[in-house]
């Protein structure tokens, strides 16, 4: 198991995500967008997966590889994962997207996870020719409403996160 | 003057253009890359590769007007996104180095050495961080695309490509989403970026047809002409026509060929090694601009003469007129004189796949000789490529599926490149959709296909890495 599959491991773990939940949707989904969030965040930590603008929001397929490659080989190598962890101002990164974006259920919310790195990566690449940053937000929602209109009611909230978390939009 | 002016291409006839497209054209820089080889020095191998930049670019542009009022039928693009479209066609390699991709890795190497006081975290406590970005390189995006982005936002000075476009209404920034794929609307991305898009259906044919690698050629009209637009799921996705599978088949066959035998062709990646050690030492030396003053004055006029006939002329001034050591300069002279001969050989060579047991050795140098070159075979990389990226992942449980990549159909024509994921029920291989005309038909993976090469032949998502060992 290489170092990516370890970090991507510790960063579930950190999130309170089993690894089996890799197996379905929403935990892939949870994983790519909090990655994504602490990647393009304040403090930038490079997990080293590379994003682009897919349906469902900032995706990274190298990711997802590995994602998958972790659910075939964590039985076999769990033991030896204990020898790795993340920095300590990283964990508290996670936590802070942990508690940011956990539902009342005490799991994390993976809609309003999709609509926030969406909203990031939008307002920091796809309209960052804008200057102003009424205009990026405003063009986001307008993309949220018209891409993913099952899940826009989570914008507000979503932007709100956003702020909370000090992630620039 | 007005109306349509036209180019004449050798690969793919008359290019029309409107006045401010030609506009573009004339823009310095533009003009730069008439002096920019498309295949770097890959003439010293096939002395019929001179095409460059320039004429590649005005193919792209070609294309994508071809494919683009298509796209503005079926309701997917507008008047403006079509005329975004064009614009990125035409200028998506912009911002390429001298020599094509020769520079690159140079200048990407030194731009991280610069961005180093602002550079990412590393997050685990311990370890290499190296190691996590080891994939990274696969699939960020390329670095001449990110210059490119910003020579067409920040060139606002009189014949600059941003002063054009907002001449006549268009956004730079748009234009130059689309260049790196990120523009909001993704299917604009997927013309330019993705797995089939209008770039390689130019550059694999074009190149071929320079290099005299004939099995390159495939029939780039009839897979154009068999691009659809269908919905699925109220997305529209660009798909390949059933019609035109086998032409499907063969474009893909054509990568791999253009892999091995062209841009992994074991002399021309000596030479453009040889190319690299020599920049890196002229740009500590201060004879060649240095990554810093590239990303202060690309918007600069010098900048458009940041070409081909720069680098060769500062390698040859260096030479030419300061006292150099020994090893140096002959390596320098192997690389002036084209002297194939005096070229380190290659002893061994292996291609491996990820099936093949046990770790691929590097590409390793033997024999004593000039520690120049030396230090350029050891800075080579193993190649390494993979001809069709496999996306399908079908969890096997209830829930959903991630269909990524979704190629081909029986009846109706569904392609889903990388740029465009999307979901189905999990073990339902074929998805309902809906044609651009309101015809139904299905969703299929060219890896599922029983009738498809690619398929039998387990082409997609297998990696291949080329394995050298070079004799001094």
């Amino acid at each position: 198991m290489g170092n990516r599959e370890k970090a991507v491991y510790l960063v579930l773990k950190a999130l309170g995500v089993g690894v089996d939940r890799l197996r379905g949707f929403d935990g892939r989904r949870m994983l790519q967008k909090a990655i994504y969030l602490l990647q393009d965040g304040p403090h930038r930590w490079d997990f080293g997966f590379h994003y682009n603008l897919y349906l469902r929001g900032p995706y990274s397929p190298s990711l997802a590889d590995t994602g998958y490659q972790l659910l075939e080989n964590f039985a076999a190598e769990e033991p030896k994962l204990a020898a790795l962890s993340l920095k300590d101002e990283c964990i508290w990164d996670i936590g802070r997207i942990r508690a940011a974006f956990e539902s009342r259920q005490g799991e994390l919310d993976p809609d309003l996870l999709e609509v926030a790195a969406t909203i990031r990566f939008l307002c920091g690449h796809t309209y960052s020719y804008l200057p102003a940053e009424a205009d990026r937000v405003e063009h986001a929602r307008d993309w949220i409403r018209k891409n993913k209109p099952l899940i826009a009611d989570h914008l507000e909230t979503a932007l709100s996160k956003l702020k909370e978390l000090e992630i620039a939009v | 003057m007005s109306g349509p002016v036209d180019f004449n291409d050798d690969l793919h006839g008359i290019i029309h253009m409107e006045e401010y497209e030609r506009d573009l054209v004339a823009s310095p820089w533009f003009q730069r890359l008439r002096r920019i080889h498309q295949l770097g020095l890959a003439n010293m191998v096939f002395p019929g590769a001179e095409h460059t930049r320039f004429a590649h670019s005005l193919g792209v542009f070609h294309l994508a007007s071809t494919l683009g009022p298509r796209l503005q039928d079926a309701k997917c693009i507008d008047a403006t996104e079509l005329r975004e479209l064009r614009a990125a066609a035409l200028l998506h390699d912009i911002g390429h180095f001298p020599f094509s991709h020769g520079l690159e890795s140079v200048y990407k190497a030194e731009s991280k050495k610069a961005d180093s006081t602002q550079a990412a975290r590393a997050p685990l406590q311990s370890g290499d961080t190296a190691e996590l970005k080891e994939d990274k390189e696969a699939v960020e995006p390329k670095f001449h695309e990110s210059l490119g982005k910003q020579v067409i936002e920040q060139t606002t000075s009189e014949g600059g490509i941003a002063r054009i476009l907002l001449d006549n209404n268009l956004q730079p920034g748009r234009v130059g989403s689309i260049v790196v794929g990120q523009h909001e609307n993704l299917l604009l991305n997927q013309v330019l970026h993705s797995d089939l898009d209008v770039d390689q259906l130019d550059y694999l044919l074009r190149d071929a047809k320079a290099t005299g690698s004939t099995y390159g050629l495939y029939d780039v009209d009839y897979l154009l002409e068999s691009l659809e637009v269908a919905r699925v799921k109220d997305n529209p996705v660009l798909c390949v026509h059933v019609r035109a599978l086998h032409t499907l088949e063969h474009y893909v066959l054509a990568r791999y060929f253009y892999y091995v035998c062209i841009l992994y062709q074991k002399t021309r990646c000596v030479i453009e090694a040889l190319l690299q050690e020599i920049a890196r030492r002229l740009i500590v030396m201060g004879h060649l601009p240095s990554w810093e003053c590239i990303r202060a004055g690309f918007h600069e006029p010098w900048f458009c003469w940041f070409d081909d006939i720069a680098v060769t002329e500062a390698i040859r001034r260096v030479a030419r007129e300061l006292p150099l050591d020994d090893d140096l300069r002959s390596a320098i002279e192997m690389l002036l004189n084209r002297d194939r001969r005096r070229l380190p050989k290659v002893e061994h060579e292996e291609h491996r796949t990820d099936s093949d047991p046990g770790e691929p050795p590097s590409a390793t140098v033997v024999g004593d000789g000039n520690p120049v070159v030396r230090a350029a075979l050891c800075s080579m990389s193993t190649p390494e490529f993979t001809v069709l990226e496999r996306r399908l992942r079908d969890t096997g449980t209830a829930g959903e599926a991630e269909v990524l990549d979704v190629l081909t159909s029986d009846p109706e024509p569904i392609r889903v490149f990388r740029s465009e994921p999307y979901f189905v029920p999990a073990g339902t291989p074929r998805v309902p959709a809906t044609g651009g005309d309101g015809r139904e038909g299905d969703v299929l993976l060219l890896e599922s296909l029983t009738n498809s090469l690619v398929g039998l032949g387990k082409l997609a998502g297998q990696k291949t890495c080329i394995v050298r060992r070079y004799q001094l």
